[in-house]
């Protein structure tokens, strides 16, 4: 008896670890089956927001979010404005007024948010009613739009029910008028956060869903399924441009949070591509911006010089010696900070437009900026006696390594810097209350034209925010206005002179423009990254 | 009956004074939600503008007494970051850290009945030495160890956020593994402390007298004597684990609570954060009450005790 129930007993936990080991097979067949030729996976360190464009804040959500939406305009990875939403855009009054035509075959992808028609076309009222989103309350880029759109203002501070100077001017025209003319306006539009949406967004069955699971754009890719731990997109086959329909069919976004999992996965061919932060770098490298051979071997490597800045902001009502200002100025040694925190993957620089921006050229030999001399003969100009000047730093972007490398290379030349670290939040507060003599930030650019950058940062009329340092000259102001309406060339070389004008008062120490390596699998060709951090996928090759 | 009212009563008045004090302590930080919403570059009048829609202007006994009457409600408002709704978000995370809890605990449960099996053989010498390394690796340290294990010896590493296909859950076992750890070597000491007991070595004795066979001797009579000690350690353990989970949800990117929260309290996301803390307090005091319920179902002397 005993031995047959024992029997019986072997019996049934054999069938049991047969069925889990089949079970296992299937399961783990099904996960595999993910991975086809023609899927990129893509590793990404940080949680996704809501997939939102009015709400994002996160960079890195951007990787996302530029593949499934489209603003009116695009930029190449040259740094050009390309049509996209808008197949072609006028100036009128010096650059007051401005007039976009929609493209026609242009449509919104496939979406139950569209009732019984699977998708429709875009249309200039879909247009006016993004641009008037962004402008709205609550909405997080409304900064982009709202000191050059007449009206923007006050329809996010509530004060008017819509924007006055957007117009639809006919089915597949929209009108835009600004405050003052600017004839760089198109250079505003290129961001990933000026996205045309669908109205049917706001509608109560798609408001609380918005973002999360469902997301619909116009772009290269649409939204299949969205966790905080995977984003999964497929090619949208009907994109407007023939040419450009996604040869990579699907796209996996896979959170791993942690360094070491993220190149352990990589190695073991479970990603095709990964941004590498900075922490992960000396793994890769043997010295600064040289790739250990072993690896150039394994994986191909790509340099995105995104717009962005890194810098050390004065509160010019605190630090008020502008002698002591630029003995900073010149006695900080930007390549070392490079070199030193970045393992060579920045661009030293001295102004607030970054390098390769619309054709900038900046108004500083960064050879000659770096000189300990003329540092010490400002500082002996100055009337600094000696007291521990204030650097807040925070929590993010290696901001504290900076400040402990600049505390260094002040003490050199006999500037005492003593660091005060806050969360990042914390440190934006003490600016804008303007309690903090010192302050470092880092900046992502939105603009992708250095006379936006400059007219957003310096006029007097932008303190306290985003005009941190609280910095006024009427010179500056007046030269800044005149910007407005220069173009080509002209303006290029005028901006450099205004950049140059502004940095003599020294309202901060730009320090560099962070380049972020890419290491991806050799499988993958023509990968093109702009300005914006835009990977744009639907141009690249995935070998099979 | 008086008595479990009683009980949830206590653990009912525990959480209102939970949630109170939570708002107040993230109320007292100097922070600006309008402005962590709109970030630095908007302009004061837009920032006044939602700070006036979000009710911010009002006194902070006007605020509180509305939160309260929302919470009452199971609204915990909006996200400061993107303006999801904290409820939807924290239920969406909550199944996740809960099988992984789950899983935890039954591993560490698991592990416990096979330490009994083992001395009941009179095989438990190599325990000691397995409890000490279980129970001295810190979590952080043993997470990424295995994570690491499991990046080349283990196929299911893909989780699409929630626990609701086998491939999923077999994804959350190296976490669950990690986080049972600790509570394994805990319940495995415990248990074999207690077995050595007189009192139970007695218990033995006899049975085996009256020629019981020794797998129904440990697993009805040893483990039905140990089952309020296990009881009492488990209750202790679990708001430990549940607190865990957070530290290995973010080794192992996995989207639970605990990932929600250490984002929340970098972005000073305030409403995910107290949504957060509330549910961790109802689950943590949910957990309770269920003990005080099951002490006097397993233990006739405490079902006495109150009976009087």
């Amino acid at each position: 008896m005993a031995e047959s129930r024992s029997a019986l007993w072997k019996v049934v936990v054999g069938a049991i670890v047969l069925v889990l080991l089949v079970t296992l097979y299937q399961s783990f067949k099904s996960q595999k089956g993910d991975e086809s030729a023609v899927t990129l996976r893509i590793a990404i360190e940080t949680e996704p927001e809501r997939l939102d464009p009015l709400t994002v804040k996160n960079p890195k959500t951007f990787l996302m979010l530029m593949q499934i939406y489209e603003g009116l305009l695009g930029l190449d990875e040259s740094g050009r404005i390309v049509p996209a939403i808008a197949e072609r855009w006028e100036s009128a009054d010096n650059g007051l007024t401005w007039r976009f035509a929609i493209r026609k075959n242009a449509r919104f992808h496939e979406s139950p948010i569209f009732g019984g028609a699977k998708s429709r076309p875009i249309t200039a009222e879909d247009v006016a009613w993004s641009l008037s989103a962004v402008c709205g309350p609550g909405s997080y880029p409304a900064f982009v739009l709202s000191d050059a759109i007449q009206g923007c203002a006050d329809f996010g501070s509530g004060k008017a029910k819509d924007v006055s100077g957007i117009k639809v001017v006919d089915g597949s025209t929209v009108e835009v008028t600004l405050i003052k003319p600017e004839a760089f306006f198109p250079y505003r539009l290129t961001t990933g956060w000026i996205a045309v949406l669908p109205r049917e967004m706001t509608a109560p069955e798609n408001k609380e869903k918005w973002g999360l699971s469902i997301a619909v754009g116009s772009g290269p890719y649409r939204l299949v399924s969205s966790s905080d731990s995977e984003v999964v997109m497929a090619a949208n086959d009907a994109y407007w441009d023939s040419t450009r329909v996604p040869q990579i069919k699907k796209l996996v976004y896979r959170v791993i949070k942690n360094d070491q999992l993220r190149i352990a996965e990589m190695d073991k061919g479970a990603i095709d591509l990964m941004p590498l932060s900075v922490p992960m770098l000396p793994v890769f490298l043997d010295g600064p911006r040289k790739i250990k051979p072993v690896l150039t071997d394994k994986y191909a490597f790509k340099e995105a010089p995104i717009y962005n800045t890194n810098l050390l902001g004065f509160n010019l009502n605190v630090v008020k010696d502008v002698h002591l200002r630029r003995a900073m100025f010149f006695g900080v040694d930007r390549k070392a900070i490079v070199e030193k925190l970045l393992y060579g993957y920045g661009d030293a620089m001295a102004g607030a437009a970054p390098p390769g921006m619309n054709g900038f050229q900046p108004s500083f030999k960064m050879d000659a900026i770096f000189d300990v001399e003329r540092a010490k003969q400002e500082l002996a100009k100055s009337t600094y006696a000696g007291e521990e000047i204030e650097l807040f730093v925070h929590d993010l972007g290696g901001s504290e390594q900076i400040g402990q490398i600049f505390q260094d290379q002040m003490k050199s030349i006999g500037v005492k810097v003593k660091l005060n670290k806050l969360d990042m939040n914390g440190v934006i507060g003490r600016i804008i209350k303007g309690d903090a003599p010192m302050f470092s930030m880092f900046l992502d650019y939105v603009f992708s034209s250095p006379e936006l950058v400059l007219l957003n940062l310096f006029p007097s009329s932008k303190r306290p925010v985003p005009n941190f340092w609280q910095y006024s000259n009427p010179e500056a102001d007046a030269r800044l206005e005149r910007l407005r309406t220069m173009t080509g060339e002209a303006a290029v070389r005028e901006s450099a002179q205004v950049e140059a004008l502004i940095m003599k008062d020294v309202p901060a120490l730009f320090l560099f423009r962070q380049i972020t390596l890419v290491a991806h699998s050799k499988r993958l060709t023509k990968l093109s990254i702009n300005g914006h951090g835009h990977y744009q996928f639907e141009r690249a090759v995935l070998a099979q | 009956m008086a008595w479990l009212a009683s009980r949830l009563a206590f653990h009912a008045c525990l959480i209102v004074a939970v949630v109170l004090s939570c708002f107040v302590l993230f109320h007292i930080v100097p922070t600006d939600p309008a402005r962590s919403i709109l970030g630095p570059q908007a302009t004061e009048a837009q920032v006044e503008g939602l700070r006036e829609e979000l009710g911010l202007n009002a006194p902070l006994a006007t605020q509180a007494a509305r939160y309260m009457a929302s919470v009452a409600r199971l609204d915990f408002g909006r996200s400061y970051i993107d303006r999801r709704l904290v409820s939807d978000e924290v239920l969406k995370r909550l199944p996740t850290t809960l099988v992984l809890a789950a899983m935890a605990t039954s591993i560490a449960v698991g592990y416990a009945f096979f330490a009994l099996w083992l001395i009941g053989r009179g095989k438990a010498r190599v325990l000691p030495v397995l409890d000490f390394a279980w129970g001295t690796l810190p979590t952080l340290f043993s997470a990424v160890l295995i994570a690491l294990l499991a990046v080349h010896f283990y196929p299911f590493r893909s989780y699409t956020g929630q626990p609701d296909s086998l491939g999923n859950w077999l994804t959350l076992l190296p976490p669950a593994i990690a986080l049972a750890l600790y509570p394994m070597a805990i319940l495995s000491r415990t248990i074999q402390r207690e077995a050595g007991t007189r009192e139970i070595a007695g218990l033995v004795r006899a049975a085996r007298a009256r020629g019981i066979p020794q797998r129904s001797i440990q697993f009805r009579h040893v483990l039905r004597n140990l089952m309020v000690t296990v009881l009492a350690v488990l209750s202790n353990l679990l708001p430990q684990l549940f607190t865990a989970t957070f530290i290995v949800e973010i080794v192992f990117s996995l989207p639970g609570l605990g990932a929600l929260m250490l984002k929340s309290i970098l972005q000073r996301d305030l409403p995910m954060l107290e949504g957060i803390v509330v549910v961790n307090t109802l689950a943590i005091g949910g957990l309770y009450a269920l003990f005080d319920m099951v002490y006097p179902l397993v233990d006739p002397r405490v079902r006495g005790r109150y009976a009087r």
